[in-house]
């Protein structure tokens, strides 16, 4: 068959919406991680935090596809809700002297950081627990990317 | 069932038969409940261009 010009095959509409999708997914949970910290806490911007979270290069630099954005935009998404949600944790003072930054640089989180942040979260915020619930029975077979995420975050928060 | 979640469920079976990833289209159907009606509304409409795109694509 020949192709109209501009027509897409299958596979670039996949990849085109495979982005609008990691989009759409990082504005929901920018909207939950903005709605937990508010802006309260100095130094923690809810934007940049997930920005960072769901950076979508490998550390070589190689670009990823629109699906494998998408999964990094879910699990960074995630990842920064779970973060959000150990700062509601955080004490007046402690907000107070700016050492949240220095604090939360040192929560040591491990791979099943989504399902524990659900299980904490489970009376206070009931409709995040269950995105963070759903998000790691998705996120169970992607640990390098949750691992990923964490590292980032961590940077963010030491670099503050 | 209300009609945004059978009409969500709807999109993913076409999309589904259309290639595209089960585990992403399932994802959302297990988070959907717990979207703003605003949200709901935005994925159900990106959902229906990628379809319409696929159902034009090559």
């Amino acid at each position: 068959m020949e192709r109209v010009e501009n027509q897409e095959n299958k596979a670039e509409v996949m990849e085109r919406f495979g982005e609008v999708h990691g989009k759409f997914i990082s504005g929901v949970f920018k909207s939950r991680a903005a709605d937990l910290i508010g802006n309260w806490i100095p130094g923690v911007d809810a934007s940049k935090m997930l920005i960072e979270a769901a950076r979508g290069k490998t550390s070589s630099g190689e670009f990823l596809s629109g699906h494998k954005r998408f999964a990094q935009a879910v699990i960074g998404g995630s990842v920064a809700s779970a973060y959000a949600l150990e700062l509601t944790g955080f004490l007046p003072e402690a907000v107070a002297a700016r050492s949240i930054a220095a604090a939360i640089s040192k929560v040591e989180f491990g791979p099943e950081i989504l399902k524990e942040a659900a299980e904490r979260a489970k009376n206070k915020f009931p409709k995040i627990a269950h995105m963070l619930e759903r998000t790691a029975d998705y996120a169970e077979d992607k640990r390098e990317t949750v691992f990923a995420s964490i590292k980032n975050i961590k940077n963010y928060f030491s670099a503050a | 069932m209300n009609n945004d979640k059978q009409k969500l469920d709807g999109l993913v079976e076409k999309l589904i038969a259309q290639g595209e990833g089960v585990e992403e289209l399932h994802y959302f159907q297990s988070i959907f409940e717990d979207l703003t009606d605003e949200e709901k509304d935005k994925l159900i409409k990106n959902l229906e261009d990628e379809l319409e795109s696929l159902e034009k694509a090559i």
